[in-house]
């Protein structure tokens, strides 16, 4: 990939791979399911969820699994929120770029 | 090296931090080993890499810089760093300056990186570090990409230092070959034939004066028309040249024979200067002549030869081809 995802994107992928999981989902599979998305190594998720979980963004909590605490993070009302507007916004950069490129695709 | 150990390290390295923060992030690191599952933990490992650099992701984010910093200060190409998310950190010696360890170890590495390094750097590598190569060279390959317009792409520190525990004396970073940057070869518009000589001879026409003004106009007019046809092509550019010539021939010996006539018939007035009237217009006529001979040779000579060279330069090509 030539383009680099900054950290507004990368916030904004992230929010939508929670928020795909209601009852919420754990670091490993979220950085498996952003990394179909986008090339990110394995150690810059952590910072990422921190930081939305900080903004109230995300909100975790622990669930028993096989024995341990697995912690979870799910999507908080403020990260809805965030998430729509990261979508429009999206929405209409991505229009922009794909009709400069001649609408193809 | 394994999972134990990996975060034993990891909480050694974020003493400096809160205890809830890092209590928060060996949590996070724990079950990421777990959910990974015990088959995983090498593959893992080696994706995490050294844990000085994840606990440096960490802090980074702790201390205000922000992971935005590792994603979005994107600095010139130029410069032999590469930041990109995953920002490559070197192992700190002494915990205690990792900043100046960095700063320090980019700036020697700068000026002692010859060729050969890579593979000593290589060599010094541990095999956690692997991965973490291969991951470097697959970002620093999007690096490149990027900066293809930039042309030198910074070479990106593609080998983790040792590690720490394990007594290798001088973690030699290994700079990942860049490769080389696509060099835009802009090849420049060929020069213009005899334009030197034609400034030459307008600065000529200019010293005789007045009786060539036409003249000098007329090779202005050429020149003129010899730029516009340099955006449209050369031949038009050589063609508005000969034009150019052409017209300042016929007027410079127009003008001079005109001056002859009144010379002579000035003559009889005041003959001093109907000599001098009559002696500038022949040398005005011999300027004519001489554009006349430029351009039956650039028009009947040159343009020929050079229509007979472009053809052979085709012929040429088929021919490689």
């Amino acid at each position: 990939m030539v383009f680099n995802t900054g950290a507004a994107l990368l916030d904004a992928i992230v929010l939508a791979v929670v928020s795909k999981e209601p009852e919420g989902t754990y670091g490993y599979k979220i950085t498996q399911d952003v990394r179909q998305v986008i090339d990110l190594s394995e150690s810059t998720l952590y910072p990422v969820l921190r930081r939305l979980q900080k903004d109230d963004c995300l909100e975790v909590y622990d669930r028993e699994c096989a024995g341990r605490n697995r912690r979870y993070y799910k999507v908080t009302s403020r990260g809805w929120a965030q998430l729509q507007l990261y979508e429009s916004e999206w929405r209409s950069y991505s229009k922009k770029v794909t009709s400069l490129f001649g609408g193809k695709g | 090296m394994n999972k134990v150990e990996f975060m034993r390290q990891l909480e050694k390295l974020l003493q400096n931090i809160s205890e809830q923060e890092r209590q928060e992030a060996l949590q996070y690191y724990g079950d990421y080993f777990d959910d990974a599952g015990p088959e995983n933990e090498q593959a893992v490992l080696e994706a995490l890499g050294n844990p000085a650099r994840v606990a440096e992701n960490i802090r980074r984010d702790l201390y205000g810089a922000g992971y935005g910093d590792g994603y979005e200060a994107r600095k010139p190409v130029t410069g032999r760093e590469l930041t990109e998310y995953g920002t490559f950190v070197e192992e700190p010696q002494n915990q205690g300056n990792v900043w100046q360890n960095q700063a320090a170890q980019t700036g020697t590495a700068q000026s002692k990186v010859a060729q050969g390094a890579t593979a000593q750097g290589a060599a010094a590598q541990g095999t956690m570090a692997q991965g973490t190569a291969a991951q470097g060279g697959a970002v620093q390959g999007a690096g490149i990409q990027g900066a293809r317009a930039a042309a030198t792409a910074g070479p990106a520190p593609a080998a983790m230092a040792a590690w720490p525990g394990q007594s290798i004396p001088q973690p030699a970073p290994a700079w990942g070959n860049a490769g080389q940057g696509a060099q835009g070869q802009s090849k420049k518009a060929g020069k213009e034939p005899m334009s030197g000589g034609v400034i030459a001879l307008i600065v000529i026409l200019c010293i005789i004066g007045a009786p060539v003004g036409v003249g000098l106009l007329g090779g202005a007019a050429g020149i003129v028309a010899g730029i516009l046809g340099a955006v449209l092509g050369l031949a038009a550019a050589w063609f508005g040249m000969i034009l150019g010539f052409g017209i300042a021939a016929l007027v410079c010996i127009l003008a001079g024979l005109f001056v002859c006539v009144v010379g002579v018939v000035g003559i009889g007035i005041h003959p001093l200067a109907g000599l001098g009237l009559v002696g500038g217009g022949l040398i005005a006529v011999s300027i004519g002549i001489f554009f006349l001979m430029a351009t039956v040779a650039m028009a009947g000579v040159a343009t020929p030869a050079i229509f007979r060279g472009i053809r052979w330069l085709f012929t040429r090509k088929k021919k490689a081809a």
